[in-house]
């Protein structure tokens, strides 16, 4: 397709706001970290009916580990204070003895997750929406290629955080792992709370403009053929929302941006590629685009 | 001490320029690969190397009965961590391009041979549809001692939320997760349409006339060494099926 028709199209997919707020993301200091911690195994328990009072407690440079009785284990991340807590239960054990099928799994996830009280640990001006069932399956064949029936070993429900009506973008803000008799075998929190009332408000630019900054972008690793690649393209996908940056990453405001999702078909590989442009002329936050140089090298191959 | 290496490219210029391949450049290739080898040095591995972009070569995995080197990169270390464009052939061999034809452009798996007398019990591989999930067998002949391969069946996506996934995967392997479940879980952000598959083979005692024993199985055992249970090697003699595992949504 050509550039123009590419732009118009992602731009079809996006009904931008005229403006969105900006938020300061919550921060909290350290302490107040391990008691959400705490606060969130003894959520934890309410589910699992395991007794999570107990840890072995220790500080890494950017996490906290608390080891936990019978193998399972919980973490939070300095930078974000997202949580994590995992049964360490192995993962071909409680697996599921039937397909019970979608509609029953989502059932599962919601009737844990309204027991957990996922939705307690969203913040101010803001809800949690279930996003989106994966499944975890297994299968064998052997040398005569015969193929066992797949089994279900986890069921895996994403959530959304929506802050003022918009998604905040990222990885799922919640992640819920069942076993069989709905076993919990993992719970995740990456939540950017906003705190208090908005500190100001943002134009958003048009669908189009971003649109072009996609476009620019994705060309740009292609070198010379960029616009063929853009002829190659055989998905895309564009977001609208706030942007949550990585667990290890520090965050001080919920700001806007646009989200894109590009395959394309290549001559001998496929490629996907996610990009990431602010929606407002204002640049509250910073995402690295230009990515990492290798660390740890040898010497130069000869 | 047990040992890792890394390769990573990010640029495919040289390949686009000689028209091999129409793939374009990553961004967060080093992002992913120096995040699990920080991870790996974390936990207690030795580094025995990372090489980057032009000096990833397809000798380094092609078995050295094959004319490649394997027995002195890949097959010489317990887990070996690959970034690059893949793809499979139609008979469900995994196929990865590199930025040099040294000697070839792109490695083949069903010239690899990994496990031998050799280290390698792990191979992870960040590159798009390396697996076949429709033939997983065509990978059955990288067994030869090798525990689990780490792939995709789909897409792997290259953006800033899946930037932290080397060190995902790390964290989960030093904690004690499985090799399977810190690959399933660790490359996964549960948003973007990541499409992790983990493959090993079993033996008879597995297989168990088609009823599978998955709790004896290298997903359900294998942990890094120095984090848990490793299982023995499995030598092809014995290998009597072939397993998988991956994450759909």
């Amino acid at each position: 397709m050509s550039e123009t028709t590419f732009i118009e199209a992602m731009s079809r997919q996006v009904k931008a706001p005229a403006r969105v707020k900006i938020f300061q993301t919550k921060q909290y200091p350290a302490e107040a970290l391990r008691e959400r911690l705490k606060h969130f195994l003894s959520h934890t328990s309410r589910m699992t009916e395991a007794s999570y009072d107990r840890g072995d407690w220790t500080d890494n440079s950017d996490h906290t580990l608390v080891r936990l009785p019978k193998g399972a284990r919980a973490v939070f991340y300095h930078a974000s204070g997202a949580m994590k807590m995992v049964s360490g239960t192995p993962p071909m054990e409680s697996i599921f003895k039937k397909d019970a099928g979608r509609e029953e799994y989502i059932k599962m996830l919601e009737e844990k997750g309204k027991r957990f009280g996922l939705t307690e640990w969203v913040g101010e001006h803001a809800t949690l929406q279930f996003e989106r069932l994966w499944q975890i399956k297994a299968c064998a064949a052997n040398q005569e290629k015969k193929i066992v029936n797949p089994v279900v070993c986890r069921i895996v429900g994403a959530y959304r955080h929506m802050v003022d009506g918009l998604p905040v973008l990222g990885a799922a803000s919640a992640v819920l792992k069942l076993g069989e008799n709905g076993f919990v075998d993992a719970v995740s929190l990456q939540i950017r709370e906003a705190a208090g009332e908005p500190i100001d408000e943002a134009p958003i630019i048009p669908p189009a403009e971003a649109a072009k900054q996609v476009s620019a972008q994705f060309r740009s690793l292609f070198g010379r053929q960029g616009g063929e690649a853009l002829a190659r393209v055989t998905s895309h996908d564009m977001q609208l929302g706030y942007f949550s940056l990585g667990k290890r990453k520090v965050q001080r405001v919920l700001a806007p941006f646009y989200v894109a999702f590009i395959h394309l078909k290549g001559k001998e590989e496929n490629q996907a590629y996610q990009f990431a442009v602010p929606a407002s002329e204002t640049h509250y936050l910073s995402v690295c685009g230009q990515g990492s140089n290798p660390n740890n090298l040898l010497l130069q191959r000869k | 001490m047990a040992t890792f290496g890394v390769e990573a490219v990010r640029y495919f210029n040289h390949a686009r320029d000689a028209g091999v391949s129409t793939a374009g450049d990553l961004t967060y290739t080093f992002n992913r690969s120096n995040g699990f080898s920080d991870k790996l040095r974390d936990g207690g591995l030795q580094q025995a190397f990372y090489w980057a972009n032009q000096d990833c070569w397809e000798t380094d995995i092609r078995d050295t009965d094959q004319g490649g080197d394997d027995r002195s990169w890949v097959d010489n270390v317990d887990i070996f961590w690959i970034e690059a464009h893949g793809n499979h052939t139609s008979d469900g061999n995994a196929r990865i391009l590199y930025d040099i034809a040294h000697n070839n452009w792109r490695t083949f798996s069903n010239e690899w041979q990994l496990g031998e007398n050799w280290n390698a019990e792990w191979v992870l591989a960040y590159s798009c549809e390396t697996v076949d999930i429709n033939n997983v067998s065509g990978l059955w002949n990288i067994f030869d001692g090798l525990h689990i391969y780490c792939g995709a069946y789909e897409n792997m996506y290259d953006g800033i939320t899946t930037d932290e996934c080397g060190e995902d995967v790390g964290d989960n392997m030093i904690n004690g997760d499985t090799i399977s479940d810190s690959w399933i879980d660790g490359v996964s952000d549960w948003a973007v349409d990541n499409h992790p598959i983990t493959v090993c083979t079993g033996d008879a005692a597995t297989w168990n006339n088609g009823n599978i024993r998955w709790d004896l199985s290298y997903l359900n055992r294998d942990h890094l060494w120095g984090h848990g249970n490793v299982e023995p090697d499995l030598p092809p003699s014995r290998q009597a099926c072939i397993l998988w595992r991956w994450s759909e949504g």
